[in-house]
């Protein structure tokens, strides 16, 4: 049975306002009627590496800065060795580029390569890529051990949990950092949770992180449906939801 | 043709949005990488940024090329300076031709 021993999650706070979600590009195409976004700025975002904003998507800059939050907590583990501590994360795949998509709508044939160069930023492929969030996150870190991704978008953070919790038994690991984040970064992710999954529920951008340990000492994780029914925070909904249950409870030991 | 404050104002822009420094902080002597923390990845993008912001068209690997020629084959850092050179000797070579 794994342990919670330290967790934090980042959620917009009552100060931010519901508001409809509409994209520039899609316009009336895709709009989201509930939303919540966090106030947090790509480029002013505190981490160790002022320019990694250029080639880190939203979500992979919100799963620095909730894992960051635990680097105290982290730290031992690491000392005894970095390569014991193992990564769990879920995020979805970063974005299409689409201010450039844009630009390129019906450019002739024989023009393409020449507006592909021109408008195509070079980083964009790198905040696509959706190891590249926690990688980074785990260098910010000086996490060496196993990194586990998953982008299933309904179950990518249960199976986060999951896969945690059995290397934890099995000893592969000493401590699990198991996060996730979301963000409204892509339009597309945020229609199909609007059909699918979100009901009347508050879409959320959030990003989650909690340690793991098989130690007997921190509070039991709870079980997966620990969910308010108000908000929906996508791929990263049942790593935050827990988080929130334990803080309800404040019963984690630092 | 812009001028060189110009040229140094449309550079400073790109090259403060891709490395996010603050404003001030780049110099016409800052150096790439010294001074501003660049990798060679930043280059391109550099140049993208340039080419959004202003329309100038950046080879790194051109510019690379005429300044080793004018600074020596050991060279490993070029400065703002160094680039704004570059532009306006490439825009004057596409003038001619």
């Amino acid at each position: 049975m794994s342990t919670i021993h330290w967790c934090h999650a980042l959620t917009p706070g009552p100060d931010v306002h519901e508001q409809p979600f509409a994209d520039e590009h899609y316009r009336d195409a895709i709009v989201i009627p509930k939303t919540k976004a966090l106030p947090v700025e790509a480029r002013k975002a505190p981490l160790p590496d002022r320019k990694v904003y250029r080639s880190m998507s939203r979500s992979g800059i919100l799963l620095s800065l909730a894992c960051l939050k635990g680097r105290k907590a982290i730290q031992p583990f690491l000392d005894d060795s970095p390569f014991s501590v193992g990564i769990y994360c879920a995020i979805e795949n970063g974005p299409v580029d689409l201010p450039s998509a844009y630009a390129m709508v019906d450019v002739p044939r024989e023009d393409f390569a020449d507006c592909y160069r021109k408008y195509r930023n070079p980083k964009m492929f790198l905040t696509q890529v959706t190891n590249l969030a926690p990688a980074q996150m785990g260098i910010f870190l000086g996490i060496m051990g196993p990194m586990n991704v998953y982008n299933s978008s309904v179950y990518g953070s249960v199976h986060a949990i999951d896969q945690a919790c059995q290397d934890l038994d099995e000893g592969r690991v000493a401590a699990a950092l198991v996060c996730s984040a979301f963000s409204f970064e892509d339009p597309l992710v945020l229609e199909r949770v609007r059909r699918w999954e979100l009901g009347d529920r508050v879409l959320c951008e959030g990003a989650g992180a909690m340690i793991l340990t098989s130690g007997k000492q921190g509070s039991a994780l709870p079980c997966y449906d620990s969910d308010d029914g108000e908000h929906y925070y996508g791929i990263a909904h049942q790593i935050i939801c827990q988080i929130k249950q334990i803080e309800r409870e404040n019963s984690y030991a630092v | 043709m812009l001028s060189d404050k110009e040229l140094f104002e449309k550079v400073e822009e790109a090259v403060r949005a891709v490395l996010n420094t603050e404003e001030g902080e780049i110099r016409p002597e800052s150096m790439f990488k010294a001074d501003l923390d660049a990798e060679s990845i930043d280059y391109l993008d550099i140049s993208y940024e340039i080419e959004q912001k202003s329309g100038i068209e950046l080879d790194f690997t051109d510019a690379m090329e005429y300044l080793t020629e004018r600074k020596g084959d050991d060279i490993t850092d070029i400065s703002v300076q160094d680039l704004l050179d570059y532009i306006k000797y490439d825009a004057d070579r596409k003038k001619d031709s």
